[in-house]
This record gives C-alpha cells, sequence and structure tokens, in this order.
C-alpha cells in the first residue's frame, strides 16, 4: 500500500479534503452540503491518509478518540433538540440574526448546530469502526 | 346501631359540584418549579446523578440517595400547603407532550394522591436510612440507589398522575425499576427467577390495564381522570371487557390471587427493596388504581363481584399459606397478600364505611409491615439466615429488635394501644354496617373476623419461632443487637404506628379523611374522629373473640400445621399457579427458540433468502391485485436520455460482474464500480446532494470492504447443484423485477399531492434554509434524523465492542 505517489500526494489532499468538508457543513444550508456529506467526506480524508502513510504513523497522526467524538455528537444534537424544545417545540430551529464587527451580518440556526452534530455522529462512528478493523488487522498480522 | 360512637363518620353530600381548577397555561418555566414537577421529577434528576456520588463516597452513600426523598417530602409540604389555603380543593398541572395524540404530563392534586404521595416520599426516606446500614460497602450501591431513588420517582408519578397514559407511563416504571432491584443480587439464580416473574406478571397486567384505558379514554372522549370522575354515566356504558382489563392491571400489581404467586418470589430482593416496594408502595399500587378508579368505575354492576372476589380469595388464601412458610419473609409477604386481600375486598364491597376503613388501613399496614420486614432484614443481617427453624430465643439475644417486631406485629394484629387497633375496630364496625348493597350484609363480621384470627395467628407465629422458642437448627452467625442507627428506621415507623393509636387526632382529618373523600368522589365530605376506647361495644366483642379465637389456634398450632400439610398433599400435583406459570414460560422459552431456530439458524444465505423472497412476493401480490399496465408505464422509457441509458448499462453491468467473479477484489471493485455508476445517475438527474452523499457512501465503504474481508476465509468455488442454481437466479431475478416495478410505480402513480412544493415554499423562512434537502434532514424530519444517528452510533458501539470482544476472546484461548 505505500505507494510513493499517494505518499506524496496524499498529505496535500488532506487539507483539500478537510477544508472542502468544513466548506460542506457550513454552506450546507443554502447550498448542496450538510453535515452528513461533511462528516463523510471528513472520514474518507482521514482515512485516505491513513492508507497512504505507515500504520504506526496513522495511528500516531491520527488517534482521536473518536467513541467520544460520536457520542458527543450524538449528545450536541439531542441538546440542541431541547433548546427548540423550550422556545416551543422539540428540534424546532431557532434563527438568530446578529451584525459581527467586520464581518457583517450573520444569520445563526440551532438547526445547524444539531447538522454539527449529526457530523461528529458520522465522524465518529465511521472512523471508529475503521481504527478497530485496522487495528486487530496489525495486531494479527 | 346509633350507640354512642365518637368516632362515627360524619358524611354530608355537598351539593356543589367539587371545584376543578384547570391551569393549563402555565408557561413551561414556571412548570419546571411547579411542586408537583419537583415531587415527581426530581427523583428521576437525582437517579441519574446518585450512582456517580455513591460509587465514589461508598461510606456516605446513602446520605446523597437521602436528598431525593428529603427535597420531595418538602415539596410534597409546600403542595399540600398550597393545597390546604386553596379550599382543599382538586386541581391539576398538565404540560403538553404529544399535543398530535392528546396525551400530555398532567399531575391531579387531590386527598388521595396527597395522603400517597406522603407515604411514598417518607416511606423512601426511612428506607435509604435503613439501606445505608443494611448494605455493605462493597456491593453496586451506585446501581441499588439510583434504582430506588427512579423507583420512589415512578411511584410519585403514578399517584399524581392526571392523564390515563402518562398514569400507564409510571405504572409500567414502577414495574422496570422494581425489576433490577428485585435482582439486585443478579449472580442468584433466585433473584433473577424472583425479577424475571414479577416483571412478566406486573407487566402483561400493565399491558391489559393500557388496553382498558385506551378503550376507556376512547369510550369517554376524555383522558383525565380528574375529568373522568365527573362523567357519573361512564360506569354503565362500560363493558365488562374493559373493566376486567383495567382491574387485572390492579390485581397483578397488588398481588391478588391467582397472581399472587410474583410477591414471595420478590423477596429475593434485599431486605429494605422488599420493604418499600413489596410491604409499603409498589403492591400497593393496585390498591391505589381502585380507589382511584373507584369514582369512575364503582357504580359498574361487575365491580362487587370481581374486585371482592379478588379480595376475599386472596386474603384466605395469603392467610393459609403464610402458615406453611419457614422463610420469615415468606411469611410476612403472604401476610401482606392477604392484608392486601382484606383492603381490596373493602374496596370492592363499597360503601362510606368500607373505604374509609380501606383507606385507614393502608396506613396503618404500611407503617407496621414495613417495620416488621426492617426487624427481618436485621435478623438476616446478624444471623445470616431467616429460617425459623434455625432462629430461636431471639428474645434474649436481640432485646430491642425484639421490641420493635412486637409492637408492629401487635399494632396488626390490633391490639390496643397501637394505630391497628382503630383501624381494626373500624373494619369490624363498618362491617356491622356496611352501607354498600344489602344483600351480602350478614356474611361481612364474620368474613372479617376470619381475617382477623389469621392475621393474629400468623404475626404470633412470626413473633414466637424467631423470638420466644428455642432453635431447632444453628443459625450461621450467633446473633446480637445492630448498631442503633439501622434500629432507627423501624423505629420511627412503630412510633408512627404507636402515635396513631393514642392521637389519632394528628392525621385523621389532615390526611386520611381527605383521602377517604377523594376515593368517595361526587361532592362527599367525610369527618373522622377515632379513639382507642368507646364503650364495650359490638365491635370490641368482636376483637375479644378475634383474639380467643386467634390464641386457641396459636395454641394448637401443631394440629393445625397438621390440617393445613394434608390439605396440602391431597392438592398434590394439581394445577396451582405457580406451576402454570412455570410451565408457560418453559414453553415460552422453547417455542421461541425452536421458532428462531427456523428463521434464524445462523446461515446468512438463509436469511438473504427470506429478506428476497418475502418482499418479491409482497410485489407480486400487488402486481396480480392493481392493473399495472396503466399505472406503471404509462410513458414507457420515453423520457430516457442516451446519457442515462449508457449509465445504466454501466450499472447492469457492473452488478453482473460483482455476481460472476470468482474473486473477492475484483468482486469488490465491481460492487464500487456500480455504486458510482448510481452516483452518475444522481447527477444526471440533477440532485447533486445525492450524488456527493453516494460517492462518500461508496469510497467508504469500499475501504471498510476492504478491511472486512481480511477477516473472511478463502473464497472457495462450492459445487451447487443445478436446481439450487435455478432457484438462486429465480430469486435474483424475481427480486430485480420487483423492485423496478414498485420504482417505476412510485415515479408514475400521483394518488396525492406532493408536498414538495410545500417544503419548496417555506423551507427559507421556516428553518432558515435555501436547501431544502437539508433543511428537510434536520429541521422537518429532525425526529427522523435523530434517530438515525442514535442508530448509526448504537451500531459504532456494536461494532466497537464486538471486535474487542472478540480480540479478547482470542486472546484468552
Amino acid at each position: 500500500m505505500r505507494s510513493l505517489i499517494l505518499r506524496t500526494i496524499a498529505p496535500a489532499v488532506l487539507h483539500l479534503t478537510l477544508l472542502f468538508s468544513m466548506f460542506l457543513l457550513l454552506y450546507g444550508h443554502n447550498q448542496p452540503g450538510g453535515g452528513f456529506i461533511a462528516g463523510l467526506m471528513t472520514s474518507v480524508g482521514i482515512v485516505l491518509q491513513w492508507i497512504a502513510v505507515d500504520e504506526e504513523e496513522g495511528r500516531r497522526r491520527f488517534n482521536w478518540p473518536y467513541e467520544g467524538i460520536f457520542l458527543a455528537g450524538l449528545a450536541l444534537s439531542t441538546l440542541t433538540g431541547v433548546w427548540g424544545y423550550i422556545k416551543g417545540a422539540y428540534l424546532k430551529s431557532s434563527i438568530y440574526r446578529f451584525e459581527l464587527p467586520f464581518i457583517g451580518d450573520v444569520e445563526l440556526f440551532t438547526a445547524f448546530l444539531f447538522d454539527v452534530g449529526v457530523y461528529g455522529v458520522v465522524v465518529g462512528v465511521v472512523m471508529c469502526i475503521f481504527t478497530n478493523l485496522c487495528e486487530k488487522e496489525t495486531q494479527e498480522s | 346501631m346509633s350507640d354512642a360512637r365518637d368516632y362515627a363518620i360524619i358524611t354530608e353530600a355537598q351539593n356543589a359540584k367539587p371545584g376543578i381548577r384547570f391551569t393549563e397555561n402555565h408557561s413551561r418555566r414556571a412548570l419546571v418549579l411547579d411542586n408537583t414537577f419537583i415531587i415527581v421529577f426530581f427523583p428521576f434528576a437525582a437517579a441519574l446523578i446518585i450512582p456517580w456520588f455513591a460509587e465514589r463516597f461508598r461510606k456516605h452513600a446513602a446520605w446523597f440517595a437521602m436528598v431525593a426523598p428529603l427535597v420531595s417530602t418538602w415539596a410534597l409540604y409546600n403542595l399540600y400547603g398550597e393545597w390546604a389555603a386553596g379550599g382543599r380543593q382538586t386541581f391539576t398541572r398538565a404540560i403538553a407532550w404529544v399535543p398530535a395524540a392528546n396525551v400530555e404530563i398532567s399531575f391531579m392534586v387531590d386527598g388521595l394522591s396527597l395522603m400517597w404521595g406522603l407515604l411514598v416520599a417518607g416511606m423512601g426516606a426511612l428506607i435509604v436510612l435503613y439501606s445505608h446500614w443494611y448494605l455493605h460497602e462493597h456491593e453496586a450501591l451506585g446501581r441499588y440507589y439510583g434504582f430506588l431513588i427512579a423507583f420512589m420517582g415512578s411511584m410519585l408519578g403514578v399517584v399524581f398522575s392526571d392523564h390515563l397514559i402518562s398514569l400507564f407511563i409510571f405504572w409500567e416504571l414502577t414495574s422496570i425499576t422494581s425489576f433490577f432491584l428485585i435482582g439486585f443480587w443478579s449472580d442468584r439464580d433466585a433473584s433473577n427467577y424472583g425479577a424475571t416473574k414479577a416483571i412478566l406478571i406486573t407487566g402483561s397486567g400493565g399491558l391489559a390495564m393500557l388496553g382498558g384505558f385506551l378503550l376507556l379514554g376512547d369510550l369517554g372522549g376524555e383522558w383525565r381522570l380528574s375529568q373522568l370522575v365527573l362523567m357519573p354515566d361512564i360506569a354503565s356504558q362500560v363493558s365488562l371487557g374493559v373493566f376486567l382489563l383495567i382491574i387485572l392491571g390492579a390485581a397483578t400489581k397488588s398481588a391478588q390471587w391467582p397472581f399472587h404467586i410474583w410477591l414471595p418470589n420478590a423477596m429475593e430482593a434485599p431486605t429494605p427493596i422488599s420493604a418499600f416496594l413489596h410491604s409499603a408502595t409498589m403492591v400497593k399500587a393496585g390498591i391505589y388504581l381502585l380507589s382511584r378508579f373507584y369514582p369512575i368505575l364503582g357504580a359498574h354492576p361487575a365491580w362487587g363481584y370481581v374486585v371482592t372476589g379478588f379480595g376475599m380469595t386472596t386474603m384466605i388464601a395469603g392467610g393459609l399459606l403464610s402458615l406453611r412458610a419457614y422463610d420469615l419473609k415468606a411469611i410476612l409477604a403472604y401476610g401482606t397478600i392477604s392484608q392486601l386481600g382484606l383492603i381490596v375486598t373493602f374496596l370492592g364491597y363499597g360503601g362510606k364505611g368500607a373505604i374509609i376503613g380501606a383507606t385507614l388501613h393502608l396506613y396503618n399496614h404500611a407503617a407496621a409491615k414495613a417495620a416488621m420486614f426492617m426487624t427481618v432484614g436485621i435478623i438476616d443481617h446478624e444471623a445470616g439466615t431467616r429460617d425459623v427453624r434455625l432462629l430461636g430465643n431471639l428474645k434474649k439475644l436481640m432485646p430491642r429488635t425484639h421490641i420493635l417486631a412486637v409492637i408492629a406485629a401487635l399494632s396488626l394484629i390490633g391490639i390496643p394501644p397501637m394505630g391497628g387497633f382503630i383501624t381494626k375496630e373500624m373494619l369490624y364496625e363498618v362491617s356491622l354496617h356496611p352501607g354498600g348493597p344489602g344483600s351480602w350484609s350478614w356474611f361481612w363480621p364474620y368474613l372479617t373476623v376470619f381475617a382477623g384470627v389469621f392475621t393474629a395467628l400468623y404475626h404470633l407465629r412470626f413473633l414466637s419461632e424467631p423470638y420466644w422458642q428455642a432453635a431447632e437448627g444453628e443459625a450461621p452467625k450467633h446473633p446480637h443487637d445492630p448498631p442503633m442507627g439501622m434500629l432507627a428506621a423501624p423505629a420511627i415507623l412503630v412510633a408512627l404506628a404507636l402515635a396513631f393509636g393514642l392521637a389519632p387526632g394528628l392525621i385523621e382529618n389532615a390526611i386520611v379523611a381527605p383521602a377517604a373523600q377523594a376515593t368517595l368522589g361526587g361532592g362527599a365530605k367525610v369527618e373522622l374522629h377515632l379513639g382507642l376506647w368507646h364503650g364495650i361495644n359490638t365491635p370490641l366483642i368482636m376483637s375479644v373473640i378475634t383474639m380467643a379465637l386467634g390464641l386457641a389456634l396459636y395454641f394448637g398450632f401443631a394440629h393445625v400445621k397438621k390440617v393445613l400439610d394434608a390439605v396440602a398433599t391431597a392438592w398434590g400435583k394439581a394445577p396451582a399457579p405457580n406451576r402454570i406459570y412455570d410451565g408457560f414460560v418453559n414453553w415460552l422459552r422453547e417455542g421461541t427458540w425452536e421458532l428462531l431456530m427456523l428463521i434464524q439458524d445462523g446461515n446468512l444465505r438463509r436469511y438473504m433468502r427470506w429478506m428476497f423472497v418475502l418482499p418479491t412476493i409482497a410485489v407480486l401480490y400487488l402486481v396480480w391485485r392493481l392493473d399495472w399496465g396503466a399505472n406503471v408505464f404509462p410513458q414507457g422509457f420515453a423520457g430516457a436520455s442516451f446519457l442515462l441509458v449508457v449509465v445504466a448499462l454501466m450499472i447492469a453491468g457492473a452488478a453482473l460482474a460483482t455476481a460472476l467473479f470468482r474473486r473477492r477484489i475484483p468482486a469488490i471493485l465491481a460492487l464500487g464500480t456500480m455504486g458510482y455508476g448510481i452516483a452518475g445517475l444522481f447527477l444526471l438527474l440533477k440532485a447533486p446532494d445525492l450524488a456527493l452523499t453516494q460517492i462518500m457512501v461508496e469510497s467508504a465503504s469500499v475501504v471498510l470492504f476492504l478491511l472486512v474481508f481480511y477477516y473472511l476465509p478463502e473464497l472457495k468455488p462450492v459445487r451447487v447443484s443445478a436446481a439450487k442454481k435455478i432457484r438462486d437466479w429465480g430469486i435474483a431475478i424475481g427480486l430485480g423485477v420487483c423492485t423496478t416495478l414498485v420504482m417505476a410505480a412510485a415515479m408514475n402513480t400521483h394518488q396525492f399531492r406532493t408536498i414538495a412544493d410545500y417544503f419548496m415554499r417555506t423551507s427559507k423562512p421556516v428553518a432558515g434554509f435555501k436547501n431544502v434537502v437539508n433543511a428537510i434532514i434536520v429541521d422537518y424530519r429532525s425526529y427522523d434524523t435523530l434517530g438515525e444517528i442514535a442508530v448509526l452510533v448504537i451500531a459504532g458501539i456494536a461494532v466497537y465492542a464486538l471486535l474487542r470482544l472478540v480480540g479478547e476472546m482470542k486472546c484468552d484461548h
């Protein structure tokens, strides 16, 4: 798997994929995108790195607490719903508009936070499965 | 009967309708701080964090748990004040829960719910206090206190619920929490058996009750108890089936014969749990339900026969079984069953006197019986056994415990000056002129005396065999009195039983009378004047007769025992409730296993066959029923562009290749090609979101597939007979054709107006999203999404656990 081309290109691609996934997440409300796709994009980006580099190095660089990430994501989505509940109905989106210096008008939706939770769950679960499968492979080979 | 009874029941018909203040328009924030909500939900909130504290500070676990009952009691005290200040009128607090289904979490405050609330919360505090001394430091304290407090919250929810559905939910929560409490020592088979039995029996009863509630709510068009009470003719409209369903819930929970069998097995629970759940509160939930439904269904023609029938059978069966038990807790359990039967009998008979008697007895029984359970717990703790044959002379060895046990038992037998004397006199009094339907009234005093004699007999046995007589065997430990703290909780209960006898004025009109009034419903007004001494009158003579008979039977107990044993032998192998239960559960277990082996035998191919063949049959059925030529392909393939056809052919080719490749890696790659082809299809059909998702999913799954295949054995060519090949091809082609038909039909039939326009129009103003697809995911259908990510998390945890566990198992071998 240690192809030279892959190893050279992968780091450059990593930043692109992460940037693009952030773009998908942030722009999901007006353009194609959203938490689910962004989460998959991020995971695939990381998986690509993992495959490109050395097994140990991959673990060193991407050994994040994925179980924690997906639990936190689920918690965030659920709690966002509670905010909506206080405002009217569970999971109802509330819209907030305010002005920030230098940036201008900003719109915030609680639905966006919900989407961030979805993003966390997708990244967490895919990576959790991936890392665990990988670990087995290295242990036994 | 107009002799000078200064505890005469003064009842006045109150012509005015009992006022219902229905306050629905509370803001949510105000409701969170409302007393009723604190009473019920604070314990649940506390139950979530108590385990953490209990595990961390093991020596002081009980004091953290104690906060919950104290807060609930404090809120009850405030609520009581609120209720008294409002002229003791019933009022409700409601919060919409599922407005679409007209379900709400609503609480009703009246005399009955307040009395029960005080009973549950007050008893909860004492039980926690007792548990501190009872449990060892190394036990699973977090689990214990967490479930105990959650149970208390559920029970408080039951007694305060106004809406039938929330009543049902809290009701089932008591069953579930009690399951975990009974099975607390989960390494013992008997605990697991007892816990399963309890949840199966009370759970099935609860489901029957739910059915009854749904039908009743549908019939009355009203789901709130506070409103149902005001519908005087509802009882005459309720069918026998609905009535029986509701009564079944009460009968299973309150351990009425033949559903009583779970209670003795539930004695495997730690003793504080038995004292709390199985004598003072949960088993009395059925009695609460009957009291609550008395004003609603009391006028039903079957009420008297069914409820009284349950009560009497239970009372007699419980009394007899208690005499044959050797385990102290079993003696108490059967005694409790018998006493519950007595209370149910009175509720079934109805009328003012009977209801007041039942309410009083309930209170007194809760205090005294819980105290007795606690003394048994002390004996168990100190002597290491509860078998009366191994215990003896405890009077000298445990003098303090002995005093508490004697006072509690005498209170239940009904000896002055204990509270039990008053309630028993009360029961005798009402049995003389019950005030209900008249035809059975001659029978009533005899029955009550009979119950009294049995009560005296098994309580005397409870005292004499461990405390007074010499032991037949040897106890595992040399018993002695426990630390004073362990005696505190039973001492408080015994003091209450004494106080109720000496100064009944403390609670008679503040707590008991309003509860009886609420049970009677219809604006009845109850005032009580209780006292110990009323001169020589018929109830007193009945008491004396009871005592004489009880003592006579006690001294001739050897003969009684012989008769009972002879009856038991004669009964032999006849179908007893326990045998029926065990037979049924075994049949269910084996039958389920056989059915499972028929469908899911672990062969992946067979699973796939089921999953493919069944939908195919379903679709073929539809094809046969509908005119498909007109509905499915009205335009044929006229709209397909050239590019679309090319991509479609590519997908079909890749699919065929996936099936035909002999090695795995090419097959996975072919599968991937198919996936990317579908993504291309989405792009051509102008669905960029879907296309993007499809590409991502495909990339991730190809990688995961490659990793998973590492675990699978080498793919070997299997020789398959021609017939099987034809069958498999048939299944595959059939499913493909059927799926195509369904998709085509879905595209081409427009039976309903599409809601796409609504989404397009409102996504920006409502959700703030211009991307409608995403607006649907995170706003309109956010419940679905929440469910899906929850499933995803569960899948993640499952895969994690599976891989870790497999790894560990491999390491072990």
